[in-house]
């Protein structure tokens, strides 16, 4: 309604879905282009398939599929991005990038959703937003938390992103945000909330400084486990609504596993949303979309393994390889020096062969670190005695008494820390010590078994050659020639009763 | 518009400083001065500031509290408010024989002198400050003089600031951000990265208007009890909270290159002189933030904090640094060096010793677990007196204490767990 009296261009009607997936979450990407496209007729979807292999996918999808190079990210780019990044990072980094392309080719709003999410209704008042305001953003939720003790959903936002990142509209105008994000993306897509990084999200906090933009306040979409604290899904008949208004779009987002539509979610930082008990109208939604998952290939997809989270080899690339990586390929591109070898383009080979100093590094570091424990372990106990030893009617030792008791409290639990951690490093000492014993063991037993062959061998020696003396002096007898004829014949016997056999 | 501030009288000098110029640019404006060691108000005849409480005047008959009577007479100048309904004043905001500037203590912004020794064992003199600032703003806002513009003390006024206080009539909340523009990408982290943590939105700088009063409630509950610097649970003072009621409140983020330049966004830009009118971007400077532990007796350089290595300095920066000169001349002419030479309110006990940071938190604890779990409320230093804190904290220290060696007997007991 009023689209045409609001100005607003007819090719909004060619608003342009998208998302971000791998061979892994193709029911996914199925489910979700299919819910997008029978409430937006005449629209599209794209899908960056960023592992896009031939196998999977051969059938008819119901979206365009994108390869990483069709969205100018070149293979030596995702290989290198695929060295620092886990799978979800490398992926999440390349959002900016797909909505550059789909922009650049200017058919009209584009609406990021991500993959794990289910269009339940029309979402063209987000086009008209983005193509009003270049850039629409959804935050985690409209309405205040309860306050905790210590933390808070709240303070979980500010550290996590307030802005969810799995659902964002994009006009005209958005280049300059779309141009700035892709360039963090590229090598801050990490997860490191002391530096104020949580992959591509904590980033979207910024915009609101730096771009135009419109905060979405529409409570039908981007409903989540997060923002269930005040509501449910209610049904009338088959049709879900939200607090009073059409569910436009739901995000079944961190981890939701069809195989348990009973709970939204298993990861322990979302300990504090509602239960599917408690929200019988999502638990239904949450049956409906597993059930879609399955019959959209839900368990053949999942069966092929994801193909960035090892070396091409299968070896594991752990985070400190990611790290040391991602920290030599940026001092590599601000100093113009050579780029550090990744396993993808130049061979696991080379890869580990220039990991091999900052390994003997790592290592070297770790067995140094007992010894620093050792000087913390033997704390200057001074600080407790010395105010205890203080009057106890002078009111300041008795503030310093208290803030000494606390000390040693959190003196207590450091000591507890490190007896835990030495420990650990005597139980591990211990079992290396008894494999080289029996490793020693083995080998004494080895030697003189060695030696004992060796004895062995020599008398066997002996032996043959006293045989062979033996056999001369038999074969050279007169006797010996004088019954040749005797044998010959014998032989000649056997040969013919075997044939006769 | 009603502009304000939060100060000690520390700082009175910054406020001085801050009112008048805000005052001189503004002249159909009033401004207020929270001063959280200041006494309250005297009631008027009329019974208008009844809610005063008297009991506060006699609780706090200190030293310390004669002295910054003398310090709210001198900021006022000795003026009584013309007597009017809040009514009234609303038809005729800031009338020509109207005092405009007045001094308030937290008696006068509903902190009773209980809640204030809560806040004052909770958090040092920043916090204790930067916590009153959503109460400050709904108590303006009830009096009915338009708009409420919240400036930090250490910042500066050179220009009409009108329009903020339309947007903040339109649009309930205006924000401020710490830069609007970009800043360059360093290895490790970066600028960007700082406001993520440190809060997008800068606190030294908002507007609020009508509409705003449902943002104000809920920042207020929030910095009662958790205006804390605690980076690892996403807080930093008041300002933090700022990001995440962008999702939740009407707002407009302020883009007037103008307002709030201070240090951390001065990579791009210097501020220029056009006789003796200072102009940025083209524009003219309307407020300068001398932010971050500016020192007059060091004018050449904006802050001597570490985390600020990155600003720009004044050798590079020098119309910034004419700005600068000029401030610290007007901070001292005002009684800058008088006001240092006092003790920081509410940073030492009555008695005069130091509250460590672990025992204000000790301290935190039991409050939060009085109002969450409906425990004792615990005593603290400034209500009940030293003794009777110290009786209760030693107390505390050694509950925990008792409990810990259980603790190590059930974790060395299963070696297996691990």
């Amino acid at each position: 309604m009023g689209r045409l009296s609001c100005g607003v261009p007819e090719r909004t009607a060619a608003m342009h879905g998208c998302t971000i997936t791998t061979s892994h979450y193709l029911a996914h990407t199925r489910v979700l282009a299919e819910s997008f496209l029978a409430r937006h007729p005449g629209a599209e979807f794209s899908a960056l398939v960023i592992d896009d292999s031939p196998g999977p996918h051969d059938r008819d999808e119901p979206f365009h599929t994108l390869a990483p190079a069709d969205i100018g990210v070149d293979l030596p780019e995702l290989n290198r991005r695929a060295t620092m990044y886990l799978t979800q990072g490398l992926a999440v980094s390349m959002k900016p990038n797909l909505l550059l392309e789909l922009l650049s080719r200017g058919d009209g709003p584009i609406l990021f959703l991500d993959a794990d999410s289910y269009v339940y209704d029309d979402l063209e008042h987000v086009a008209e937003l983005a193509q009003r305001h270049s850039l629409v953003l959804s935050p985690h939720s409209l309405d205040p938390y309860p306050l905790w003790k210590v933390d808070g959903p709240e303070q979980i936002f500010i550290r996590a992103g307030v802005m969810n990142a799995g659902f964002i509209g994009i006009g005209e105008g958005a280049q300059t945000f779309l141009q700035w994000w892709a360039e963090r993306m590229a090598r801050r897509c990490i997860f490191d909330p002391e530096r104020g990084l949580f992959l591509e999200q904590t980033w979207l906090m910024l915009a609101p400084a730096l771009f135009e933009h419109h905060i979405l306040r529409d409570r039908g979409c981007n409903v989540a486990g997060w923002n269930l604290h005040t509501r449910d899904v209610q049904w009338e008949g088959d049709a879900p609504t939200i607090d009073g208004g059409p569910l436009r779009h739901y995000h079944f987002a961190c981890s939701y596993d069809p195989e348990h539509p009973e709970r939204l979610t298993a990861q322990e930082h979302a300990h504090w949303w509602p239960t599917l008990q408690e929200r019988p109208g999502v638990a239904r939604l949450s049956r409906e979309y597993a059930e879609r998952l399955f019959a959209h290939g839900h368990r053949q997809a999942t069966a092929s393994p994801p193909l960035f989270d090892t070396m091409p080899g299968g070896a594991s690339i752990e985070s400190w390889m990611r790290a040391s990586y991602r920290e030599a390929l940026m001092a590599a591109e601000e100093d113009g020096a050579e780029e550090p070898p990744n396993p993808f383009s130049h061979g696991e080979e080379s890869f580990v062969r220039w990991l091999e100093p900052l390994a003997l590094e790592r290592a070297q570091g770790v067995s140094a670190e007992p010894s620093r424990a050792s000087t913390t372990t033997s704390p200057d106990p001074s600080g407790a005695p010395a105010g205890g030893a203080q009057e106890s009617g002078d009111p300041v030792s008795a503030q310093e008494l208290a803030q000494a008791m606390l000390e040693t409290r959190t003196l207590l639990a450091r000591i507890r820390e490190l007896g835990a951690d030495r420990d650990d490093t005597v139980r591990w000492a211990e079992r290396v010590t008894a494999e080289l014993e029996q490793a020693e063991g083995m080998i004494v037993e080895r030697d003189s078994s060695i030696a004992e062959l060796e004895g062995r061998r020599e008398q066997l020696a002996i032996e043959l050659e006293h045989l062979r003396d033996v056999i001369g002096e038999i074969v050279s007898s007169p006797s010996w020639r004088v019954t040749r004829p005797l044998r010959a014949a014998k032989a000649l016997a056997g040969r013919v009763t075997t044939r006769a056999q | 518009m009603h502009g304000c501030t939060i100060t000690t009288s520390r700082y009175a000098a910054h406020a001085r400083v801050l009112a008048e110029s805000f005052l001189a640019h503004n002249p159909g404006a009033r401004f207020a001065v929270l001063a959280i060691d200041g006494a309250p108000r005297t009631p008027t005849p009329d019974g208008e500031r009844r809610e005063t409480p008297a009991s506060t005047g006699e609780q706090r008959e200190t030293p310390t509290y004669t002295r910054d009577q003398r310090e709210t007479r001198a900021l006022t100048g000795k003026q009584r408010e013309t007597p009017a309904s809040t009514r009234e004043r609303r038809e005729t905001p800031a009338s020509t024989g109207e005092q405009r500037l007045e001094t308030l203590a937290p008696a006068d912004i509903g902190i009773d002198a209980q809640e204030l020794s809560r806040r004052a064992t909770v958090y040092p003199a920043l916090g204790l400050a930067c916590s009153l600032k959503p109460n400050l703003m709904l108590a303006l806002l009830a009096r009915g003089y338009g708009p409420v513009l919240f400036l930090d003390a250490d910042s500066c006024v050179y220009g009409d600031l009108t329009h903020v206080a339309e947007l903040a009539q339109r649009h309930s909340l205006v924000l401020s951000p710490h830069s609007p523009e970009e800043h360059p990408l360093w290895r490790v982290s970066s600028p960007e990265q700082e406001f993520i943590r440190a809060g997008v939105m800068n606190a030294g700088f908002l507007g609020a208007g009508g509409g705003a009063r449902a943002f104000l409630q809920w920042w207020a509950e929030r910095t009662a009890r958790r205006c804390l610097l605690d980076a690892p649970h996403g807080l930093l003072l008041d300002q933090t909270w700022l990001t995440f009621a962008m999702a939740l409140f009407e707002h407009h983020v302020l883009r007037d290159r103008g307002c709030n330049v201070a240090g951390w966004n001065l990579h791009t830009r210097d501020v220029q002189w056009e006789g003796d009118a200072p102009r940025i971007d083209g524009e003219p400077l309307r407020h300068f933030h001398f932010a971050c532990g500016y020192d007059p007796e060091h004018p050449e350089r904006l802050t001597a904090q570490e985390h600020a290595h990155w600003w720009p300095t004044l050798q590079e920066r020098p119309g910034v640094a004419r700005l600068s000169r000029e401030y610290a001349e007007r901070l001292i002419a005002h009684g800058h060096r008088e006001a240092r030479a006092k003790t920081q309110a509410f940073d030492a006990l009555p008695g005069g010793g130091q509250i460590e940071p672990r025992v204000r938190a000790v301290y935190r604890e039991a409050l939060l677990e009085a109002e969450l779990d409906g425990a004792e409320e615990p005593p603290n230093p400034f209500s009940d007196g030293e003794p009777r804190f110290h009786e209760w904290l030693v107390q505390r220290a050694s509950e925990h204490l008792e409990s810990q060696p259980a603790a190590m007997r059930g974790h060395s007991g299963e070696p297996g767990d691990r």
